[in-house]
């Protein structure tokens, strides 16, 4: 009787709590969105040329300056923008931006999502900038954007800005800190959709020095990788580099710097165990030179830092300079590289990436590239996009880009990431604490 | 003294049961009467008979006349009064007597006796003590108080030990032996003859006092009186008595007493009294059972202002008698404050026996002196328990080991409550109420949902803590354990003579799992079921047996499941499955199935334990048959639980639980109960059916109250009785367990019961650390910050979109409701409307960037602001941001606000030309400025209602699903939700309520069925 019982027990029992395990799977009522925010690019200001790399698949795109938020459907490999900034729904391609005044500097930026804080370290705000900040609203609200700028001599008051709907402004550089020669500038908007870029354009008198658009840089971080810096070494008049840093938080920061090259990886002078004080733009001449063509500079640092390189070029007679940033850590994207023939350095330990390169006729082909330290690819004229795969950890990567006009810089990042939201589900309990 | 003469005159109807006495104790007296006069009103038993035996002369008169003009008539068949009677030596006087009052020998003597110094005395009465138990006091004087009520100044069967004695000036006095001076009775006309029977000596002593005479009730002269016809021993036939009803007849006479002699300045006031005093008893009456009393009270009122000519006669005639102020009887008449003090004496008194009752022995074995011995009280040492042995006692262990604990547990919780499922208090218990009984609550879009009536019953109770409805919520919070605790020892200690052992199983149940949890994740409703459940669970081990319940029973269990249903909708899902497994079962044992009267008996007495519940719960309870599985949703917010997993280790889970670590001896204790020899096997049966059913309910989701997200079963109320059921049977189990034990060799008896004090001990450490630690963090806290930021809580009628992100089956999800200038209160979450599809759809817009019309949506439906609560997603932030139709009106801590840019209100005018105007309303009231229609941003129902110029508007259901009304004159309009269906809904309730407690109550006793021995 006892034992009848036992089994009867341990039989519901079990059965029961198996058959609750079977079945206890929530139907999960949460919904959520995926999407590519839509990626925003520099505008264009009256004198320079924009043209903008993209895939030959149909995209959707507005641009600023209208009241209206409809997108119409383009299929180019590349559009030139006359005015105003242009806005692509180009989901998982990033278009890139290959801004020149011709003849006389080029420079190269990815198109991006709208950002709540962007860091730019370079350009200059002296009697030699021409430069400007342009801070793009693709939202039909207005925006209300701060502006702090960092100098040599410290940090100067934020200064807000508000920009129309669907709208851009430019500011000059010289009237955010006149008279500054080293500069930093953190873009953060209160409110709005909101996209900033800077153009460092010089000139000495009616004498152009050149010009680059300053890539904005990652958030501060303890270890900076700028993958490629361009070194001219085949002209007798190489010019050297210039490392800008700036350290945003209340403690100076000791540094450590390391330079990998297919010359071999070594650390240079004057910089390791350098002491850079918090909250100036502090500027560290880099007079080396390099055997091979470009080279890529780690820098360590016992608090976050935020860094790039300054670099003059000389490219097919033409003088230029160009502002090498950091680059975050590669991964899964599509750049467009219609018409810019980029040269793709990568940088890291262990270099492994596979890239997936579509060309004019729509063809595909892998390219794994393999190697230590630092690696580089030159994509061909022909070729429309780049995808990136099989990314080995620690590898972060830049495109250099040569025109006529001057030499342009661009990290390889996505313009625009995978974003998933939550949707919103009716629900009472976000009005009790 | 000798010189007085005394006329004694018996009243007589059908009083042979008592007249023997009556006549032996007439012969007997001391000071004899000088004339016997009986007077037989038709008398059908042996009265005549008996009184013609004894020698009394008597005349007998027709059945139906009143003992006032009985008295008369004997009266008139006197001879003539003595010349100058008025002379104190020389005095007549009328001794009245009734067939059902024996009097003392020395009764006469003494009344004679009081009167001789007393010349102004003309009414004099005994000390009347009771028929059966002649130590009870009945009345000495009688008065009447302003509500009609007989007015002795006595306590109900007060004790006679002489505290009373002596001669008091009295109103008046029974007529049951007054002794009355002849001349006077004449010249004050005798009993008025409108008052046949009952409240003629009150009237008579009021006449005699206005006269200028006194009347004295003397202790020295006793009786004892049967009250016959009061007390419904005897059939009352006078003619005046409508169906033959003393308490109608006596009613009726109080009121003509009060109002044919009070003043009339006091009429009006007077008449008000007997009117609400009428109502009142009536009421009890009916609570009581007794519709006939009921009847009876407001008959006697409306039967005497029928006849205003008998009234305005008798106070003509008053008025001709008297000589005095009428204001010399206010001293015997009482105050309300004596009145007042009576029956709270009264009603404590009744309390005192009902708690207390006497359980002294009412017989004493009588002692000889042989076995007394005087000096044993001497030698027995008084035994003085220290103070400190209070500490010892188990309870007070138990209880303090629950302070100790909850000084650390409850520390976040000192204050006003809120969070997990426990929503925000309103300031005061009316809010409460309102929502109770409102047609259309401004929850979201509008509800027209009816309240629950948990809402009802919390606001009535809130009154305890004067209607802050914060403390009554923190302190229910605080001292859950303890009545939790207290509830459970009334109910364990039956099983045990251990104290230490009901104790103990007490403090595991005040902090089992399921306690814990309900108390953190602030299930109200839990907490109420565990709090009285072990005062219910008795009636359950008599469920199959449901016939040997009264009906009284059944009625009274109704209304306790009704109240456990009120605050846990699953009571029904058990109910209606243990009801059909019952009935299954009853019919499966019937031998003549559904005809078999016992079977019959039983379904009804089922039935009407489910019916009753169910329409106390309406018309909520109706909307569980439309949507079954909302019987599994607790009430308030809906919180998950925790699965299957942690059920049936008998912990519910979800936030604010125990973790998994802390196992309870609960499962444990079933199991091994379950395999017992001992009764335990009784508990532990029903407790594995509730422990698996709530595991089995754990893995149920369902859509929570006010939500479109599906929610994880709270498994609270089969835990609960699985929970209780456990200790029970661990009680029994282990009770006397240890001799059982010590008689034994070690066998698995020694190791099971090692291991389940091991596990016990076990539960303790670990979950008294994790109360005193984590548990401490809960999600009900107090103080918590508000969700709207103070500025648009401002704005009372602005409707603001919140979007939040929170935490969600390890996902960060987003959620959104619209508020209406605060956060949720309490009730409001189980009487949220339906979701609006238009609105959801413009709200995913703000997130996945499609919303271009989103702002217009929202204009539409009358919101006016979003506010996206902090932590802020980037994200959602630029999207709203870029989508246009808004503005940033601020961003704070609190989160960032936008306001929706297209003019909006809960009024929305729109003139024949298409201008659109929002308007401002006061109350219900507001201007329309040109003909047009109105919009009014609330869900649709039949009841929204405009009024212009007293003529309903023209109503219809826009495109958007909103009302709005063709408004054909500029001017002001009146907006309104008619209420008629919620009021009658509410009437049903209060029928339903009313008609339960009545058939719960025990029921009154006519005083024909009280038993002699009672009436004393």
């Amino acid at each position: 009787m006892k034992s009848e019982r036992s089994i009867l027990l341990i039989v519901t029992m079990s059965f029961v709590l198996l058959a609750s395990n079977l079945l206890n799977f929530t139907v999960s009522t949460n919904k959520f969105s995926e999407s590519y925010p839509s990626t925003v690019c520099a505008p264009n200001i009256s004198g320079l040329s924009t043209a903008i790399s993209l895939t030959p698949a149909q995209i959707q795109f507005r641009k600023t300056g209208t009241k209206s938020m409809k997108t119409k459907t383009i299929k180019v490999s590349r559009y030139a923008v006359a005015s105003q900034s242009a806005i692509f729904e180009s989901e998982q391609v990033t278009p890139v931006v290959w801004q020149t005044r011709k003849g006389v500097w080029a420079g190269a930026i990815a198109c991006s999502a709208p950002s709540t804080s962007q860091w730019f370290i370079g350009a200059t705000a002296d009697i030699t900038s021409k430069g400007s900040l342009n801070l793009v609203n693709s939202g039909l609200g207005k925006a209300l954007v701060s502006v702090s700028i960092f100098t040599e001599k410290g940090s100067l008051s934020p200064q807000e800005f508000i920009v129309k709907a669907n709208s851009y402004k430019s500011i000059p550089l010289v009237s955010l800190a006149p008279g500054s020669k080293k500069i930093a500038i953190h873009v953060e908007p209160k409110s709005g959709r909101v996209n900033a870029f800077v153009i460092d354009e010089r000139g000495k008198g009616l004498k152009a020095l050149g010009g680059d658009l300053v890539n904005p840089s990652s958030d501060p971080a303890k270890i900076l990788e700028i993958p490629a810096i361009p070194q001219q070494v085949k002209k007798k008049t190489a010019k050297p580099h210039t490392l800008r840093l700036f350290v945003p938080g209340d403690i100076s920061a000791r540094i450590s710097a390391e330079i990998r090259s297919t010359d071999g990886t070594f650390s240079p002078l004057g910089i390791n165990a350098r002491v850079i004080p918090h909250q100036k733009v502090i500027e560290i001449p880099m007079d080396f030179k390099m055997k091979s063509g470009k080279f890529a500079l780690i820098i360590k640092s016992d608090q976050p830092i935020l860094g790039s390189v300054f670099s003059k070029t000389f490219v097919q007679g033409k003088s230029d300079f160009v502002w090498s940033t950091s680059a975050p850590a590669l991964r899964d994207f599509t750049l467009a590289t219609s018409g810019l023939s980029p040269t793709l350095v990568f940088t890291g330990k262990s270099v492994r990436v596979t890239l997936e390169i579509l060309s004019g006729k729509g063809n595909t082909r892998l390219v794994n590239i393999r190697g230590e330290d630092i690696a580089t690819y030159k994509v061909s004229d022909t070729t429309r996009s780049v995808r990136f795969t099989k990314i080995a950890r620690g590898v972060s990567g830049a495109a250099l880009i040569s025109s006529k006009s001057g030499y342009g810089y661009l990290p390889l990042a996505p313009g625009s990431v995978l974003t998933k939201s939550s949707i919103p589900t009716s629900n009472i309990s976000v009005l009790n604490p | 003294m000798s010189s007085q003469r005394v006329t004694a005159i018996l009243v007589v109807h059908d009083g042979s049961t008592w007249l023997a006495e009556v006549v032996a104790s007439i012969a007997s007296q001391v000071r004899k009467a000088d004339q016997i006069f009986a007077i037989d009103t038709g008398s059908i038993d042996s009265s005549a008979k008996l009184l013609k035996g004894a020698r009394i002369p008597v005349a007998t008169i027709d059945r139906e006349v009143g003992f006032g003009a009985a008295v008369a008539y004997a009266v008139s068949q006197l001879p003539a009064a003595i010349e100058n009677s008025q002379a104190v030596d020389n005095q007549e006087w009328l001794w009245i007597l009734h067939d059902d009052c024996v009097l003392h020998p020395n009764a006469l003597q003494s009344l004679l006796q009081a009167t001789v110094d007393r010349p102004n005395v003309v009414m004099a009465g005994p000390k009347l003590l009771g028929w059966h138990n002649r130590t009870h006091l009945i009345e000495l004087g009688v008065s009447i108080a302003s509500n009609g009520a007989r007015w002795t100044g006595l306590e109900p069967s007060e004790y006679d030990q002489g505290q009373h004695d002596g001669i008091h000036e009295v109103l008046s006095v029974s007529t049951a032996g007054a002794l009355i001076r002849r001349d006077v009775f004449e010249e004050l006309g005798g009993f008025d003859q409108n008052l046949e029977l009952f409240r003629d000596d009150v009237d008579f002593g009021w006449r005699v006092r206005v006269a200028g005479h006194a009347v004295i009730a003397v202790s020295d002269a006793i009786g004892y009186h049967a009250q016959a016809s009061a007390n419904e021993r005897r059939s009352v036939d006078v003619k005046g008595a409508f169906l033959h009803r003393p308490l109608l007849l006596d009613r009726r006479n109080a009121a003509y007493v009060l109002l044919a002699n009070s003043s009339l300045f006091a009429l009006p006031w007077l008449t008000l009294q007997l009117l609400s005093g009428a109502l009142v008893r009536a009421t009890g009456y009916l609570f009581a059972k007794l519709p006939g009393y009921a009847s009876d009270e407001l008959l006697a009122i409306g039967s005497l202002f029928l006849h205003p000519a008998e009234l305005l006669e008798a106070r003509k005639s008053r008025k001709k008698h008297r000589l005095i102020s009428p204001r010399v009887i206010k001293n015997f008449i009482p105050s309300r404050t004596s009145q007042l003090r009576a029956s709270i004496s009264r009603v404590a008194s009744e309390l005192r026996t009902r708690i207390l009752p006497d359980t002294t022995p009412q017989e004493s074995h009588v002692l000889s002196d042989l076995e007394i011995n005087e000096d044993e009280d001497l030698l027995t040492p008084i035994s003085h328990a220290s103070w400190k042995t209070i500490f010892y006692r188990p309870m007070v262990v138990a209880a303090t080991i629950v302070a100790v604990i909850s000084v650390a547990w409850a520390r976040h919780r000192l204050g006003s409550l809120s969070g997990g499922a426990l929503t925000k208090s309103p300031e005061s218990f009316r809010d409460l109420i309102n929502l109770y009984v409102s047609s259309w609550h401004e929850v979201g879009m509008g509800s027209g949902e009816s309240a629950p009536v948990w809402v009802l019953i919390t606001g009535l109770a809130s009154i305890l803590t004067f209607g802050n409805t914060h403390v009554f919520i923190t302190l229910l919070f605080l001292f859950a354990p303890f009545v939790i605790l207290v509830s459970a020892h009334r109910y364990f200690k039956k099983f045990t003579e251990n104290g230490w052992l009901a104790a103990g199983a007490s403090l595991l149940y005040a902090l089992s799992p399921i306690t814990i949890a309900a108390i953190n994740s602030g299930r109200l409703g839990v907490l109420v079921l565990l709090a009285l459940l072990p005062y219910f669970i008795r009636q359950i081990y008599q469920w199959i047996e449901v016939d040997k319940w009264s009906w009284r029973g059944i009625f009274g269990h109704s209304l306790f499941l009704g109240l456990l249903a009120a605050f846990n909708p699953s009571i029904f899902a058990i109910l209606i499955g243990a009801v059909l497994l019952s009935i299954l079962r009853d019919l499966r044992k019937s031998p003549l199935g559904y005809r078999d009267p016992f079977f019959q008996k039983r379904i009804y007495r089922r039935l009407t334990l489910l019916l009753v519940p169910f329409l106390l719960g309406a018309p909520g309870s109706f909307g569980l048959l439309r949507h079954p599985t909302r019987m599994f949703l607790e009430i308030g917010i809906s919180i998950p639980g925790g699965g299957p997993n942690l059920a049936i280790m008998a912990n519910p889970g979800g936030p604010g639980s125990l973790p998994w670590w802390c196992i309870s001896p609960i499962t444990a204790v079933l199991i091994l109960s379950y395999f017992s020899t001992t009764a335990a096997r009784r508990f532990a049966t029903p407790g594995i059916v509730f422990l698996l059913l709530g595991t089995i309910a754990s893995v149920i989701s369902v859509p929570g109250n006010g939500t479109t997200l599906n929610v994880q079963v709270f498994a609270g109320t089969f835990i609960g009785l699985a929970t209780l059921f456990s200790i029970a049977s661990g009680v029994v189990m282990f009770d006397k367990i240890k001799q059982r034990l010590q008689q034994s060799n070690v066998n698995f008896r020694h190791i099971s019961v090692a291991a389940v004090l091991i596990l016990t001990l076990g539960y303790s450490a670990t979950a008294v650390f994790w109360l005193v630690t984590a548990g401490s963090n809960s999600p009900v806290q107090s103080s918590q910050n508000g969700i709207l930021p103070a500025y648009l809580s401002v704005e009372k009628s602005a409707k603001t979109l919140v979007i939040r992100s929170y935490e969600q089956d390890s996902e960060r999800t987003l959620g959104y409701y619209i508020s209406r200038g605060g956060d949720i209160t309490l009730g409001q979450a189980d009487v949220v409307p339906e979701d609006t599809e238009v609105i959801s759809r413009a709200v995913e817009g703000l997130i996945d960037n499609t919303g271009v019309t989103s702002s217009k949506v929202f204009s539409t439906y009358g919101i006016k602001y979003i506010f996206l609560k902090k932590p802020l997603i980037d994200e959602i932030v630029q999207t709203i941001d870029g989508l246009g139709g808004f503005s940033r009106s601020s961003s704070t801590k609190a989160g960032i606000v936008w306001k929706v840019n297209n003019p909006t209100g809960r009024l929305i005018h729109t003139d024949y030309a298409g201008t659109v105007t929002i308007l401002e309303s006061k109350g219900v009231k507001t201007f329309i400025p040109s003909p047009g229609t109105l919009t009014l941003t609330e869900n649709f129902s039949n009841g929204w209602r405009v009024y212009q110029d007293g003529f309903r508007s023209a109503r219809i259901k826009d495109q958007n699903q909103l009302p709005t009304f063709e408004v054909t004159n500029a001017g002001e309009i009146t907006v309104f939700h008619d209420g008629t269906l919620r009021r009658a809904w509410i009437s049903f309730f209060i029928i339903t309520l009313i008609a339960t407690i009545v058939l719960a109550l025990p029921g009154g006793r006519r005083k024909r069925e009280i038993s002699e021995r009672e009436l004393a």
